[in-house]
C-alpha cells in the first residue's frame, strides 16, 4: 500500500496523550505467563533430578525469558489498571452503527452520503473511525481507484487518532454523467499502524471477536437516470476539499456531534 | 446530539454498507484452508513414520499412510498455490480450489473410505471455508 507523506490530524485537535501500558498484557499474555511458569518449573526440576547438560538448560533459559516477558506485560497492565479514560463509544453507541470487527482496536465504517443519487451529481464518502485503545493509532485508508467517481488513481490518506478519539473523514466525490444506472461500489482498504505501542483497550468500548490487521470495505451507491456517452470532467477537482473532523475526545465530557450535523446538514458542494 | 432524521439516514447508509462487508477476503479463506489442510497431515505423517521407522503394522487402513500423507500434503500445497493465484483471479482461483479439493477427497475416499469418516469434521470446515472463498470471489467478480 502506498503510504502518504503526511499524517492528517482531525480538527479540532485532540490533545489526549498516550496513557497506560505499552503492551496489551491481555488474556494471551496471561496464558503464556501461567503455562510458561509451570513448564519452566517442571523442566527445571527434571534437569535438577536427571543432571544438567547444555541444550536442555538453554531451552529452560529461553522458556524462562519468554515467561518473564509475558509476566512483565501482565504486571505492566496491572500497574496501570487505574487512571485510564473511558471511551465515549460514539460509533456503536451514539450513532448506532453495526460494526462486526475492529482493525487493531480501531472501529471503522465507510459509506456514501447520499448513497442513492443521479449521474452527474455530487456525493461524499464518509470514513468513520474510533480508536478504542489507550495509545494513538494511524489509520491508512486506500480509496479506489474508481474512474467514474473521479478517482483515476488510488487515493491514500493517513489519519492520526489520539487515544479514544472518534473522527470522520469526509471526501467529496462527483458521479460521472456517463455512469450507467444500477448498483456500484467503491473499494476501500484500511490498515492501522501502532506508532507508540499496543496499549490497553479502553473501558466502555465494545469488544469484538475479530481484531484484524487489514479491513476491506465496498462502499455501495446506487445511480439512477444516467446519461450515457457524456464526457468525463475533472471530477476530483470539482468536488471540493476533504475534511477530517473530531467527533469525540476522551479529554472532553461528551461527544461533539454538532460538527457532524453541520457537516452533513449541507448537501455536498455544487450538488 | 444529532437530529433524528440525520441519525436514521446515517444508520440506513451504514447498514447497507455493512452488508457488503466481508471480514476475510476470498484469498484469506484460501490461505486458512491451505494451512488447516497441511495441519491435518500431521497424523498421517506420524502414522507413516511409525510404520517406516518402527516397522509396526498399519492401523487397519487400506491406504498406506505414506500415500495418505502425500495426498493430504499435496492437497494443502495445491490450496496454497490457488491462494497465490487468487492475487490475479480471485473467483476463478477459489472455484478451481473447491473443484480440486472435492476431486482429491473423492479419490481419497475411493481408495480408503475410512479417511472420509476419520477427519470428517475438519474436512467439512475446510469445505465451508472454500464455499466462503467462492462466495466472496463471486460477489467481487460479478459486474457492478
Amino acid at each position: 500500500m502506498p503510504v502518504p507523506d503526511t499524517v492528517l490530524s482531525a480538527l479540532p485537535a485532540d490533545p489526549t496523550p498516550d496513557r497506560g501500558p505499552f503492551h496489551r498484557g491481555g488474556p494471551l499474555a496471561a496464558f503464556v505467563a501461567i503455562s510458561g511458569v509451570l513448564a519452566t518449573l517442571g523442566a527445571a526440576l527434571i534437569i535438577h533430578r536427571e543432571g544438567a547438560s547444555t541444550w536442555p538448560v538453554a531451552g529452560v533459559v529461553a522458556l524462562a525469558v519468554v515467561t518473564a516477558w509475558a509476566g512483565w506485560c501482565v504486571l505492566e497492565r496491572w500497574i496501570h489498571r487505574a487512571g485510564l479514560p473511558r471511551s465515549h463509544s460514539v460509533l456503536a453507541g451514539c450513532l448506532g452503527f453495526e460494526l462486526p470487527f475492529t482493525c487493531r482496536d480501531v472501529a471503522a465504517t465507510v459509506f456514501f452520503d447520499p448513497d442513492s443519487l443521479q449521474a452527474g451529481s455530487r456525493t461524499r464518502l464518509l470514513c468513520f473511525v474510533e480508536n478504542h485503545a489507550a495509545r494513538q493509532r494511524v489509520a491508512h485508508f486506500r480509496i479506489g481507484p474508481h474512474r467514474e467517481l473521479g478517482l483515476l488513481e488510488t487515493h491514500t490518506v493517513a489519519l492520526r487518532l489520539a487515544p479514544g478519539q472518534a473522527a470522520v473523514y469526509s471526501l467529496p466525490l462527483a458521479i460521472a454523467p456517463g455512469l450507467r444506472d444500477g448498483e456500484h461500489d467503491l473499494p476501500v482498504c484500511l490498515r492501522v499502524k501502532k506508532p507508540s505501542g499496543t496499549g490497553a483497550r479502553l473501558a466502555g468500548s465494545r469488544r469484538h471477536i475479530f481484531d484484524v490487521r487489514r479491513a476491506r470495505f465496498a462502499a455501495p451507491f446506487t445511480v439512477s437516470r444516467g446519461e450515457p456517452g457524456a464526457p468525463l470532467p475533472d471530477l476530483a477537482r470539482e468536488a471540493g476539499e476533504a475534511r477530517f473532523l473530531t467527533l469525540a475526545s476522551v479529554s472532553e465530557p461528551g461527544p461533539r456531534l454538532e460538527e457532524l450535523e453541520t457537516l452533513l446538514a449541507s448537501r455536498p458542494p455544487h450538488a | 446530539m444529532i437530529s433524528q432524521e440525520l441519525f436514521h439516514r446515517l444508520r440506513a447508509a451504514q447498514l447497507r454498507s455493512m452488508r457488503e462487508q466481508e471480514i476475510l477476503s476470498g484469498r484469506g479463506w484460501l490461505l486458512i484452508c491451505g494451512l488447516a489442510h497441511i495441519l491435518t497431515a500431521v497424523y498421517p505423517l506420524f502414522l507413516w513414520f511409525n510404520v517406516w521407522m518402527l516397522r509396526s503394522q498399519p492401523l487397519n487402513q487400506r491406504l498406506h499412510p505414506g500415500y495418505n500423507a502425500g495426498l493430504t500434503l499435496l492437497s494443502g500445497a495445491l490450496l496454497l498455490g490457488f491462494w497465490w493465484w487468487a492475487r490475479f483471479a480471485p473467483y476463478r482461483a477459489a472455484l478451481a480450489a473447491m473443484i480440486s479439493y472435492i476431486s482429491i477427497q473423492g479419490v481419497l475416499g475411493f481408495l480408503d473410505p475410512h479417511q472420509l469418516v476419520a477427519s470428517a469434521t475438519i474436512k467439512a470446515l475446510i469445505f465451508i471455508g472454500l464455499i466462503q472463498a467462492v462466495r466472496v470471489g463471486f460477489r467481487r467478480h460479478r459486474p457492478a
